[in-house]
């Protein structure tokens, strides 16, 4: 007996020493990206180079702590996708370095940093989600503006993540500071707080609720909806006529990084026309030409704010607090 | 011999305060200072700003109110299981002894997974057999059903300690003298179990405003301070507000911790040491025990059912629309999970030997040996048990980031918290059996000759075998369920299985999830099954391992 438990002892720590890293070239990444997309996307770049990923997911908020708390001592070389806000936060609080990759030139420039501290890969519209049944049942039509998913019909019929935890919500009250003005603005998410029944932690949680109908509408990034429509769930993907915000996901390079050369690397593939085809297979719309799949939406046909990410950056703190302090305290 | 062996002890003694200083003390501080130094000076401010707010002010008392009642409910439901099944004579009592501890060994978001399956908007419960679709188990409520399914075996556990030394010869006394049942129960059982009541009460209490799992994932808008917490920790890089909020979760599970351990239990009611001895009778009446059958029933049979929802959710394509039968979420998980597995399986085996060494050694320190500071050492050994996870977390990431320690993101920082908060029940279980062998069994050996190394080798060990084994099983649970302080540690280059599942509850993906979780208590059931195998079945020893 003791023989039997001391092999099988040994045998779990060999599985265990399997995991030490090889002394194959790697490179650790954060990444904000949905954990699908991020797997087969660092799997091809695996594939393809030999050099082995080590990655984590993280939402852009724990991304950025992370980079803050371990800058003296950063753990990864390079952070993947994740709102441009981040991005932005990021660079102003000394975490990324600069980086001119080579196929940063195919990315227009609004949506790339002028400093090249970032670049994005695609962008992302906010939309309304609506599962098709759950209106049925409920007798209601999709909205179709920010006014709509104010009026009482709509009261508890809509989940949005919390402008706190989530760059997708955030993203929703700047929008709406930029389209009405700040007073107006916390008026009208008071108006919203009754329309929603919770505020999710994670941002694309909405949605994921709407498409299996625990919840008839939700707000999020245009491309995670279409994605699960294509995967047959009953949804309706509707735009707010004053116009919308966007996510720009962007990647950057941290400072301090111990792969960085590696990380360089992976950084401008990451750019590439085979990336910007892996994006697009999964629903969202890259700068870089792709074939897009039936349904996404490119950016250029949604009517988007002009948006100063540069302004919500340096506001978020603020603007939460406020958020916090007079919608969700009630 | 002597003075070496003085000396031994003496640098043994010295190496462990170190070790506990470094690693259990001064994370705590760390996260003390952060919270008081917001902008480099003194300065209050950060937990004037949290009682100001009024949706920070709500996270204290949310997690008061919520330990407060789910302690009690615990309570509740652990005495009538513990008096059902170690004070009256059921059928099937083994059956129902080994399904109520379930809970205690199963990965943190099985039940909440499970409820969210059965009873979530999309429930297989509320929707598709009541067909109710405005109910949201999201809240308080769903968060006290869950915790209090997860928790009663805590209380349980501690009930069963107390209910079973509590001789029955008195209560077999007071019926000769013509007492009525219920009067003895009354009178004579409940009274000398109130000890048990308190010690159990506030273990739950402790446990349940520690959690982070399960709020996480099924508090809705029902704010407690662990997760806010580490939302502010890790969301918001506020660390003075996390470090605060921390503290304010670390002042009452401390204060119901010390309560506890140096007050009740000290007031022991048990009335003869040792195993009871006199015949056992039964102390309720037929209808009662028919009523006690029927409730030890349905509470099996509620565990039972959130097992089998998790194992049915691994199978179905998409609980609540799609009930095909697939295996993509196997695929899926195993695709996903891999590395999870293989690290978080890793990084328990390596923490859980050093864990039970470390429990032994200190154990054997504070019972065989006098030493300056042996309080102190003890007291702070158990510290690991008093302190919410939330809080190690936080505290290893401030203490352990900046030279000449610099572990985060590293194994080490994984398998260290790992062993410093488990090393409590390792220790516990060493200090109780050191306890009831005589020290003269050890002096007859001394006297004929041997030295103490070989006294210890084979004498003490020996004896102590089974508390070891039984330290080392849940010290490796422990592993590999943990949680709210991993959530802080893992980086790219280790995962955990927890977290992982986590994400995947987030993302509503609870296939994947579903599937994650039986991984993780498949393994842990096969260590279980090794360690019983290797202890050998004797139901004293199985008692030991609770």
């Amino acid at each position: 007996m003791k023989k039997l438990f001391s092999s099988l002892l040994l045998a779990i720590l060999i599985i265990g020493l399997m995991s030490v890293p090889t002394l194959a070239e790697s490179v650790n990444v954060y990444t904000s990206l949905d954990e699908e997309l991020a797997r087969t996307v660092f799997e091809k770049y695996q594939d393809e180079t030999g050099v082995d990923i080590r990655w984590v997911r993280l939402s852009t908020g724990e991304a950025v702590s992370r980079m803050m708390a371990e800058s003296a001592n950063p753990q990864a070389s390079i952070w993947v996708g994740g709102v441009g806000l981040g991005h932005i936060q990021a660079k102003e609080s000394g975490l990324t370095i600069p980086f001119e990759a080579e196929n940063a030139q195919h990315v227009p420039a609004n949506f790339k940093d002028p400093d090249n501290y970032w670049t994005g890969i695609y962008a992302g519209p906010l939309c309304f989600v609506s599962n098709t049944g759950r209106l049925e049942e409920l007798g209601l039509e999709a909205p179709k503006s920010w006014a709509d998913i104010v009026k009482p019909e709509y009261e508890n019929q809509v989940q949005v993540a919390n402008p706190g935890t989530s760059g997708t919500s955030y993203n929703v009250l700047a929008t709406m500071v930029q389209i009405m003005g700040e007073d107006e603005a916390f008026e009208y998410m008071k108006k919203l707080d009754r329309s929603v029944v919770q505020y999710t932690r994670s941002g694309s949680a909405p949605g994921k609720n709407a498409a299996i109908g625990e919840i008839p509408i939700g707000i999020g990034y245009a491309h995670d909806q279409v994605k699960l429509k294509s995967q047959g769930y009953p949804l309706e993907i509707t735009f707010p006529e004053e116009g919308t915000g966007y996510e720009v996901a962007s990647i950057s390079l941290i400072k301090g990084g111990q792969e960085t050369e590696t990380a360089k690397d992976l950084y401008n593939w990451l750019l590439s026309e085979e990336a910007a085809q892996i994006y697009a297979d999964t629903f969202v719309v890259p700068f870089r030409d792709a074939e897009l799949q039936p349904g996404a939406v490119p950016i250029s046909e949604v009517n988007t704010i002009d948006q100063d990410d540069v302004w919500a950056g340096k506001n978020k703190e603020r603007l939460v607090e406020k958020w916090n302090d007079e919608i969700y305290s009630q | 011999m002597k003075k070496n062996k003085d000396s031994i002890t003496r640098i043994t003694v010295a190496v462990i305060f170190s070790l506990i200083a470094l690693f259990v003390v001064y994370p705590l501080i760390k996260v003390i200072i952060e919270s008081v130094m917001p902008n480099g000076s003194f300065s209050l401010s950060e937990y004037k700003y949290i009682f100001q707010k009024e949706w920070l002010r709500r996270t204290f008392f949310n997690s008061i109110k919520l330990g407060v009642i789910v302690a009690t409910s615990s309570t509740i439901v652990g005495y009538i299981a513990a008096y059902s099944l170690y004070k009256v004579k059921l059928p099937g009592r083994s059956f129902f002894r080994q399904i109520v501890m379930l809970p205690l060994i199963s990965p943190p978001f099985m039940l909440t997974i499970s409820i969210i399956l059965l009873l979530g908007r999309n429930g297989l419960i509320t929707k598709k057999i009541l067909g109710i679709t405005s109910y949201s188990i999201y809240g308080l409520h769903g968060l006290v059903l869950v915790q209090t399914l997860c928790m009663f075996p805590i209380a349980y556990r501690v009930l069963t300690g107390v209910l079973a030394r509590i001789s029955p010869e008195l209560e077999n006394a007071a019926l000769n003298l013509g007492s009525t049942k219920s009067y003895v129960f009354r009178s004579i059982t409940f009274p000398l179990s109130i000890p048990g009541v308190a010690s159990a009460w506030l273990l739950v209490f402790v446990t349940s405003i520690a959690d982070f799992a399960n709020p996480m994932v099924i508090a809705g808008n029902y704010d407690v301070l662990s997760v806010q917490a580490y939302l502010q920790f890790t969301g918001m890089y506020n660390i003075p507000r996390g470090s605060a909020l921390a503290i304010m979760l670390l002042v009452p599970a401390f204060i119901a911790f010390v309560v506890e351990k140096y007050w009740i239990s000290r007031k022991s009611f048990i009335t003869v040491t040792g195993k009871p001895t006199g015949a056992k009778q039964d102390m309720v009446s037929p209808t009662t025990k028919n009523l006690l059958l029927g409730f030890l029933s349905s509470l099996t049979f509620v565990i039972l059912l959130f097992y089998l929802t998790v194992i049915a959710g691994s199978f179905f394509k998409l609980w609540g629309i799609d009930y095909s039968l697939t295996l993509e979420h196997f695929k899926y998980s195993w695709d996903v999970g891999f590395d999870s597995i293989k690290d978080t399986i890793f990084l328990a085996s390596v923490a859980t030997p050093f864990t039970g060494m470390l429990g032994m050694i200190i154990a054997y320190l504070v019972v065989r040996k006098n030493f300056y500071g042996k309080h102190i050492l003890q007291f702070s050994s158990l510290l690991s048990f008093a302190v919410p996870g939330t809080v190690v977390g936080i505290g290893y990431v401030l203490a352990f980031n900046e030279k000449p320690f610099l572990l985060t993101g590293t194994a080490a920082i994984i398998i260290l918290c790992f062993i410093f908060r488990n090393m409590p029940v390792g220790l516990e279980a060493g200090i109780a059996s050191l306890k009831q062998i005589d020290p003269s069994i050890e002096e007859a050996s001394t006297d004929l000759g041997a030295d103490s190394a070989y006294t210890f080798r084979k004498i003490t060990l020996p004896l102590i075998k089974p508390a070891f084994f039984s330290g080392l099983s849940y010290s490796f649970v422990r592993a590999m369920t943990a949680v709210s302080a991993i959530i802080f540690l893992v980086s790219a280059r280790w995962n955990h299985l927890t977290t992982l599942i986590l994400a995947q509850t987030e993302i509503m993906r609870l296939g994947a999830a579903s599937v994650l979780s039986l991984i993780l208590i498949a393994i842990v059931m096969f260590v279980f099954y090794l360690m019983g195998k290797f202890i050998g079945d004797d139901e004293d020893l199985s008692e030991m391992m609770t």
